[in-house]
């Protein structure tokens, strides 16, 4: 009996795909309505006009698209763009506990079917039939035509005549601004994206290692990528065959665990010829993402490269990345050192009013790390409003500062002790040592922990008082359960962790790459039986996360939605649509007395 | 039943198990509203112009309060509430500094003062309207003390209160309302349109 129905299932479901298909071939054929233009067939221009729509609520003419929401309301079409909820791929979102659907193209221009939830259903209790097949599948909604789609777009009716949420704001669009938003809508995420195999068998990825890194760090980085590909690939084979066990009906190709491989690309010779051989890498060997990476200098010529490419990067390990509000393509652990600059100023503003910092004397080593440390502060200080801007002495090449001529440049202007900003590794614990004889000479100085590097511990015990340390890392000892557990990991793996903390920071991966490919998101169950008896497919698709939708940018799009994040080496690790910098904060700390001094926290991890 | 159709079942109860949320398109639920009395924490916030407030002085005053719980780059429920705040001081018009309309953010790391006031701009906001942030601590004071702790803030949920200045009552509002409806709650708190 139930071998029948099961079977007599299995036939609707194969029935309502081949329903899909054929619409899909149908469509393929018919065009898309009166006048407008095809997917195919749209320009360039148009593209661009659409995705403006899009993303940024701007009519073709410039002026910004109205919207009325909940009927009467009129709210700023700035606020209610398509992306901020339908987000970059166009695949939706799922936040607390509203669900924006699916809005590209392929899945706009097909049917949903329902099926009806089993009734009756409580947690932990098997009823009686609770598990019985629904007697028919209907369709819940046609597949959009043209003309449907801009009904649903003004007037937020569906095919069906059934009313769409209330959050979903009504656009007034006029017919060829809407021609060109449908057409946009109708490239949105149309093909998966490269690195993937067609038959979704495995996922090719790569991570760079630009310039002559140290050996070792290479070591580590590869090891710990390695370690968790191999992670990922275990997990995916039991999965695998665990879905095979059914007889391989339920499991189209797309239902498959991708397995991942990584290669590595190095590049040789000046920072000028890497983005060349990135292209060359790539042409040879598309692949989905970067992950990590390490580079002898800063990432800017990676950053480019992904961001020319749309290819995303996945937590590069660099002190130097580049630092923007608006580029997408590469996630990193933070703004680097320039955080770290960024957190002295706020600090400093946050303990002196504008009467009474004094003059601020900014010293910067001959470095792009120290130069980030003073364009972090500068940025901040200006940000914060203050007009009292530092006054910078720029050292040359190999050149060390002494603390005399710090001293009689704040003794020649100016009464007040001076605040110093030693942006320098070389020479720094002399001028601490011979500013600490003379203590009313200085109001504080700030140093960076990455830039003195193991110099740090050596900070001479009378300095100590008056010297702020910028310390982007945790500073608790690492008892948690989730650093214990890391480390076990790791270990186990016989995966070094250095002291540049490269394996310990891409430990991070496990969750940042590993949970968007992972089958269902644990928050879905907190929200308890929903209003309605229908589960509709699409639905089925948000639950397959990037599976199913391997497009890089809801690869982006799943991880904005991510929860935070515990950390080895930092306080936190925090997510949210478009955020590319996951650590926010950075201590700063002073060194206790002693010997063999430890940290002591003199701000939150984040200052504001 | 055979070991296949078992297995086919297994597989369906565990795709069938997670689908409980509310289909955009399905019927929406009603907003729950309550009355409430909260102890306002000590704490002292930072709003929109990086100056530093102390949050009880804030909400004990003699107008209306509303206080939601927001974060920059929300994408769903947020500009939802926020197109809220934005009508009624639309029809506030030049006297919108009659209610007090306090928007904290549950993502303090990112949510700087920067990060705020342009989140002000984007939903067209007037005086009257404070976007607030905070050590991760003091946040998470205040989410506890009006019973909206929500401890990542992927679990966001909507929640508005409206604070009647004649007994420092609350009405707390959960779920997405339409405007009407918010007025309609505002007005019986005590604002004046």
């Amino acid at each position: 009996m139930r071998n029948a129905r099961t079977k007599n299932m299995l036939g609707r479901i194969t029935a309502a795909l081949l329903t899909a298909l054929i619409s899909l071939f149908l469509f393929s054929f018919t065009g898309w309505g009166a006048g407008l233009p095809t997917a195919s067939g749209a320009d360039s221009e148009t593209l661009r006009l659409g995705e403006r729509m899009y993303r940024d609520s701007l009519l073709p003419s410039g002026e910004p698209m109205t919207a009325f929401l909940r009927g009467d309301v009129q709210v700023p079409g700035t606020a209610f763009s398509c992306v901020s909820c339908h987000l970059r791929s166009g695949i939706g979102s799922l936040e607390g506990q509203i669900l924006s659907t699916p809005t590209n193209g392929t899945k706009l221009y097909k049917p949903y079917y329902q099926y009806p939830l089993p009734q009756n259903w409580e947690y932990g209790k098997v009823r009686e039939g609770m598990w019985d097949m629904p007697e028919s599948t209907a369709i819940y909604r046609p597949a959009y035509t043209d003309q449907t789609l801009a009904a649903a777009l003004r007037g937020g009716v569906d095919p069906t005549g059934r009313e769409l949420n209330s959050a979903m704001p009504r656009y007034q669009i006029d017919d060829s601004s809407m021609a060109i938003l449908i057409a946009y809508l109708k490239t949105l995420s149309a093909e998966i994206s490269p690195g993937v195999d067609k038959e979704y068998k495995y996922i090719r990825f790569a991570t760079v290692v630009a310039g002559d890194v140290p050996a070792e760090d290479r070591e580590e980085m590869v090891a710990m990528l390695e370690g968790i590909m191999a992670h990922h690939n275990r997990q995916g084979q039991i999965r695998n065959r665990y879905q095979n066990m059914g007889g391989n009906v339920m499991k189209p190709a797309s239902f498959n665990n991708p397995l991942f491989t990584i290669t590595i690309w190095q590049l040789t010779g000046p920072a000028s010829s890497w983005r060349a051989q990135l292209e060359e890498h790539y042409r040879k060997e598309p692949v989905f993402a970067l992950l990590g990476g390490l580079s002898a200098g800063d990432w800017q010529p990676i950053h480019e490269f992904s961001e020319q490419n749309k290819i995303p990067c996945l937590l590069p390990v660099t002190d130097l990345p580049v630092v923007s509000d608006t580029d997408w393509y590469t996630l990193y652990f933070s703004k680097g050192i320039y955080q770290e600059g960024e957190s002295a100023a706020r600090f400093l503003a946050l303990n002196s009013d504008t009467a009474d910092t004094g003059r601020i004397i900014q010293v910067v080593e001959d470095s792009q790390r120290a130069r980030a440390l003073a364009n972090g502060f500068e940025d901040t200080w200006r940000e914060l409003g203050r007009t009292d801007a530092p006054e910078t002495v720029h050292l040359a090449p190999g050149e060390t500062i002494s603390a005399a001529k710090i001293l009689s440049l704040s003794r020649h202007r100016e009464k007040r002790p001076p605040v110093i900003l030693l942006w320098t590794a070389a020479g720094a614990l002399p001028v601490l040592e011979s500013l600490a004889a003379d203590k009313d000479s200085v109001k504080g100085v700030y140093v960076s922990s990455t830039l003195l590097k193991q110099e740090l511990w050596k900070i001479p015990e009378k300095a100590r008082d008056f010297t702020y340390i910028s310390y982007p890392y945790r500073v608790d000892n690492e008892s948690d359960f989730f650093t214990y557990n890391a480390r076990s990991w790791m270990k186990k793996r016989h995966i070094p962790a250095g002291e540049k903390r490269i394996s310990t920071h891409l430990y991070a991966l496990m969750n940042v790459l590993l949970d968007p490919f992972r089958i269902v998101k644990q928050d879905f169950n907190r929200a308890g039986l929903g209003s309605g008896d229908v589960i509709m497919e699409y639905q089925f698709e948000m639950m397959m996360h990037v599976r199913r939708n391997y497009y890089r940018d809801y690869l982006f799009d799943v991880i904005g939605m991510s929860g935070d994040l515990p950390s080895i080496d930092f306080e936190r690790l925090s997510f949210g649509p478009g955020q590319r910098y996951l650590s926010k904060g950075c201590f700063i700390v002073q060194l206790s007395a002693g010997s063999k001094p430890g940290l002591i926290k003199k701000s939150d991890w984040v200052v504001l | 039943m055979t070991r296949t159709s078992f297995t086919l079942l297994t597989l369906l109860i565990l795709i069938l198990l997670p689908l409980a949320i509310d289909p955009v398109l399905a019927e929406e639920i009603k907003y729950k509203r309550t009355v409430e009395n909260y102890t306002i924490p000590d704490v002292t916030l930072v709003n929109q112009n990086g100056a530093r407030v102390k949050l009880k002085d804030l909400i004990t005053s003699s107008k209306p309060v509303v206080l939601d719980f927001i974060y920059g780059t929300c994408t769903t429920i947020c500009p939802v509430l926020s197109a809220g705040y934005t009508s009624l001081q639309r029809k506030l018009g030049e006297k919108s500094t009659n209610v007090h309309l306090i928007s904290i953010t549950i993502d303090p790391e990112h949510d700087t003062p920067k990060v705020m006031k342009e989140y002000l701009k984007r939903y067209q906001a007037r005086p009257g309207w404070d976007f607030l942030t905070g050590s991760r601590s003091d946040i998470d004071k205040v989410m506890r003390a009006f019973d909206s702790y929500i401890p990542n803030k992927m679990y966001h949920y909507p929640v508005n209160l409206i604070r009647d200045p004649k007994d420092g009552t609350w009405v707390r509002i959960l779920g997405l309302t339409s405007t009407s409806e918010f007025m309609n709650e505002y007005k019986k708190a005590g604002g004046i349109i």
